[in-house]
């Protein structure tokens, strides 16, 4: 054991950067990322705009704008594209509702598997719109405010996104 | 006979040298001029002409000479003080013709005991926008018999007056209260005409005032990494609507210190209310931001320059969330909080195995080239992600938690037992 602890004596490092919420989409349908801490968030400059319904987990996520449905990965990149259509997401999985048809994302390719709307559930509070914009965290839009709600257990709170129309061009 | 024709024809032709301005322009004279019809108090005003430089003269009650130009335009003046069928005679470089007019009595319109000629401006001052002034004005009848008024024309509010139409015996007066509300800034000039005599209602309007105004925030004191609901409240209650615009300077360099709508803010102010609004809500987002500082906040307005100042005092680094996992062979131990204080901060690790026992000695890192360049170059305040990697040479799996702690110039802050999963 001794042997263990002096190797971390000699080998730690430390990698210092700005925390990130997560991306999430404002009232102009611009997506833009979500820089802070709980309550004191900073919204970044829009890196995509004329967003119809956006969905972040933190490691990868879904888009929706006139060109279609993209697959986001961890890094804001289209790994891979569908056809427009409504939309609901989760993590991994997209359920193009209208045609009743869920694909999920394995890290390579999407592939075709059943409904399960459990897997789409999003937290049962009152909102005009709800998203996922991190991990354990959903952006509501309500009476024209928009909103961070954090779902990490133990820690649940609601705080509110800073949001001046003009600040993201 | 013949003398007598000569002397018609000689008189004709300097008769000719004397024009009055008509509806189809200039015209000759005869031997008399009918300038019209007058009320006692307005002026009646009637052109004419004559050979440039002559002298003119005009006697008379009730008649005057103006406006004399070298080019022999002058204006005759009407101005008869009672009713009645006026004459004189107007004398131009020695031709001397009759002037005739005639005062019809009417109602009197006066304020403050002077009766008020046509065309007269009657003032109302400066007026708030929104705010009505009011001013009343008298209907007399200074003549000797009795005189109506049938119509009173204004797009001003008559607050109070006569049914119409009604009769002023001789002496009667009424009184007729106008009020003028400007609906913009600067001059508002709106008609008033009774029984055909036009007056001139004006007011300059201005920028609405506001009550004394201040800054209530739901928090007396502020920290570091709060976000806290603002209003602004008034003394009283405005008397018109109105605005102004909140603005948020801050002393030090951190973009989350702001208001939901950045670092200024409008407002608005119904009439009869206390409260503003800014949109549709009584209060607005005031965040504080993650560095120590001055926050202060001003009310622009008409009438209402509040100020207020928080100071965001130094505070221990506030830790939002922490995590400790294994990556292949080693240990990661990931921290998100805020520095206030944007120093270098020492963090301390003690590990142990999955029963709990220490595994060695506390660790205590300060990286303070990391801290320094971070806080130079992140432009995000106080707020700080840092990734603590542990490389294990042996089993790290061996490793079931660890406890940390992190603390800058001003405290210490636990963190706690971090579990590996």
């Amino acid at each position: 054991m001794k042997y263990l602890l002096s190797l971390f004596t000699f080998a730690l490092f430390a990698q210092i950067e700005t925390p990130r919420i997560g991306f999430w989409r404002d009232a102009q349908s611009r997506v833009r990322p979500l820089h802070g801490v709980a309550g004191n968030f900073i919204p970044g400059a829009a890196v995509r705009e004329g967003v119809v319904a956006f969905a972040w987990y933190g490691d990868g996520g879904w888009l929706r704008s006139a060109d279609g449905i993209e697959r986001l990965d961890a890094s804001g990149a289209t790994v891979a594209r569908l056809p427009d259509g409504e939309a609901r997401f989760s993590a991994s999985s997209v359920w193009l509702t209208t045609l009743n048809v869920v694909y999920r994302w394995d890290g390579r390719s999407l592939k075709n598997e059943p409904v399960d709307p459990a897997e789409f559930a999003v937290p049962d509070i009152e909102a005009d719109r709800i998203e996922p914009i991190g991990r354990d965290w959903w952006h509501i839009r309500l009476r024209g405010r928009s909103y961070a709600l954090r779902t990490t257990p133990g820690r649940e709170a609601r705080f509110e996104i800073p949001e001046a129309a003009d600040e993201a061009r | 006979m013949k003398l007598a024709s000569l002397l018609l024809c000689a008189a004709s032709a300097l008769l000719a040298q004397i024009q009055v301005e008509t509806s189809t322009g200039f015209q000759p004279v005869g031997a008399s001029v009918a300038l019209g019809v007058s009320n006692p108090g307005d002026p009646l005003d009637t052109r004419f002409r004559g050979p440039a430089q002559a002298n003119i003269q005009i006697g008379g009650a009730a008649f005057s000479a103006r406006d004399i130009l070298p080019n022999g335009d002058f204006i005759v003046r009407f101005l008869p003080a009672a009713e009645g069928t006026y004459s004189a005679s107007l004398t131009v470089a020695g031709v001397t013709v009759i002037v005739r007019a005639t005062a019809q009595a009417t109602v009197v319109v006066s304020q403050a005991g002077f009766a008020l000629s046509r065309g007269s401006v009657i003032d109302f001052g400066v007026v708030e926008v929104g705010l009505t002034a009011e001013q009343t004005l008298v209907l007399e009848n200074r003549s000797t018999r009795i005189l109506t008024v049938s119509r009173i024309d204004t797009v001003a509010t008559i607050l109070d007056g006569p049914a119409l139409p009604v009769n002023l015996a001789p002496g009667q007066s009424i009184p007729l209260r106008l009020g003028l509300t400007p609906g913009s800034v600067g001059f508002l000039e709106l008609p008033l005409s009774v029984d055909g005599r036009e007056f001139v209602l004006r007011a300059t309007g201005t920028i609405p005032r506001l009550p004394a105004a201040r800054i209530v925030t739901d928090a007396e004191t502020l920290l570091s990494g709060q976000q806290v609901r603002l209003r602004i409240e008034f003394a009283e209650a405005s008397r018109t609507a109105a605005g102004g615009t909140l603005e948020l300077e801050f002393s030090g360099d951190d973009p989350a210190v702001r208001l939901s709508t950045g670092r200024t803010a409008t407002f608005s102010v119904a009439a009869g209310s206390r409260v503003a609004r800014f949109g549709s809500a009584e209060d607005i987002l005031l965040q504080t931001g993650t560095v120590s500082g001055l926050i202060r906040l001003r009310i622009r307005a008409p009438g209402s320059e509040a100020e207020r100042e928080f100071r965001v005092q130094l505070q221990p680094i506030v830790v939002d969330e922490a995590k400790a996992s294994r990556e292949g062979n080693t240990i990661v131990v990931a921290i998100t909080g805020f520095d206030n204080s944007r120093g270098a901060a020492s963090m301390n690790f003690r590990f142990a195995d999955k029963a709990g026992n220490p595994l060695g000695s506390v660790f205590t890192v300060t990286p303070d080239n990391e801290w320094r360049s971070y806080f130079q170059t992140s432009g995000m305040g106080g707020v700080f992600r840092l990734r603590a990697v542990f490389p294990v040479a042996g089993d790290a799996s061996l490793v079931g938690s660890v406890t940390a702690e992190i603390a800058n110039t001003v405290g210490r802050t636990e963190i706690g037992k971090l579990t590996l999963p």
